[in-house]
């Protein structure tokens, strides 16, 4: 790894002790959500940013988690009766994942992701989630996802899915 | 139409959905996430490998 031994970070909920205005991704839709809105979705408990710092309390990275249902479409019945019979089901959105530009291309979007998906599937225990959904803004962040599994939703452009399944699965193995 | 009202329009939009934080399916999408859900298909090596390294990293903390 390149980030070399004596590097150290944790992620942790977002409070008002980490500076936001200081994170700069190169993405400004994704600073901007940092800098202005992140502390209200906080106070409102519309989603929950989670922020990946280092040893002084920099912010090297963050993303996003609020629930979710999922409307399903009229089934055919061979399938529809292998599912339970809920209208909606529960699911996590990942809303937004972004890296400080300093540190971009060291891996850490990949350490961030998978710490968005250990703490969902950690979540499961205290409220079910059928899998994560993602908004991929742009085509690198479509190929990130689709590098790690995800699959797109047909109709959805910017949306990807991965089951809570798979997420046990890699976790078990691992 | 100008980037400002193009941008106005996004957000309008993004915080209707947000409001109703709900996503609904097409049929084809639906059956998707059933056979995703009922059957996960086999992990590829990279979510198992990059699960594996988060362990190491982040987890033990």
């Amino acid at each position: 790894m390149k980030t070399g031994p004596s590097f150290s970070y944790r992620v942790e909920p977002l409070g008002s002790s980490h500076d936001r205005t200081a994170f700069h991704s190169g993405v400004p839709e994704l600073d901007r959500y940092l800098h202005q809105q992140a502390s209200q979705d906080v106070r409102r408990k519309v989603a929950a940013p989670f922020v990946m710092v280092d040893g002084d309390g920099g912010i090297l990275g963050y993303y996003t988690l609020s629930a979710y249902a999922i409307q399903l479409a009229e089934l055919p019945e061979s399938i529809a009766r292998q599912l339970p019979r809920y209208p909606l089901l529960p699911a996590t959105v990942l809303g937004r994942l972004a890296i400080a530009s300093s540190w971009q291309g060291r891996h850490l979007g990949r350490l961030l992701l998978m710490d968005a998906l250990h703490r969902s599937r950690r979540a499961t225990s205290e409220v079910a989630s059928v899998g994560i959904v993602v908004e991929a803004l742009g085509k690198t962040a479509r190929s990130f996802y689709l590098h790690h599994e995800f699959v797109p939703l047909q109709d959805h452009q910017d949306k990807l899915f991965l089951a809570m399944a798979a997420i046990e699965k890699a976790f078990q193995a691992s | 139409m100008t980037d400002f009202v193009l941008h106005s329009a996004e957000a309008a939009a993004e915080r209707t959905i947000e409001r109703r934080a709900m996503l609904i399916l097409t049929a084809r999408e639906t059956e998707a996430l059933a056979s995703a859900i009922l059957n996960p298909p086999n992990l590829g090596p990279v979510l198992l490998e990059a699960a594996r390294e988060y362990r190491k990293k982040l987890a033990k903390r």
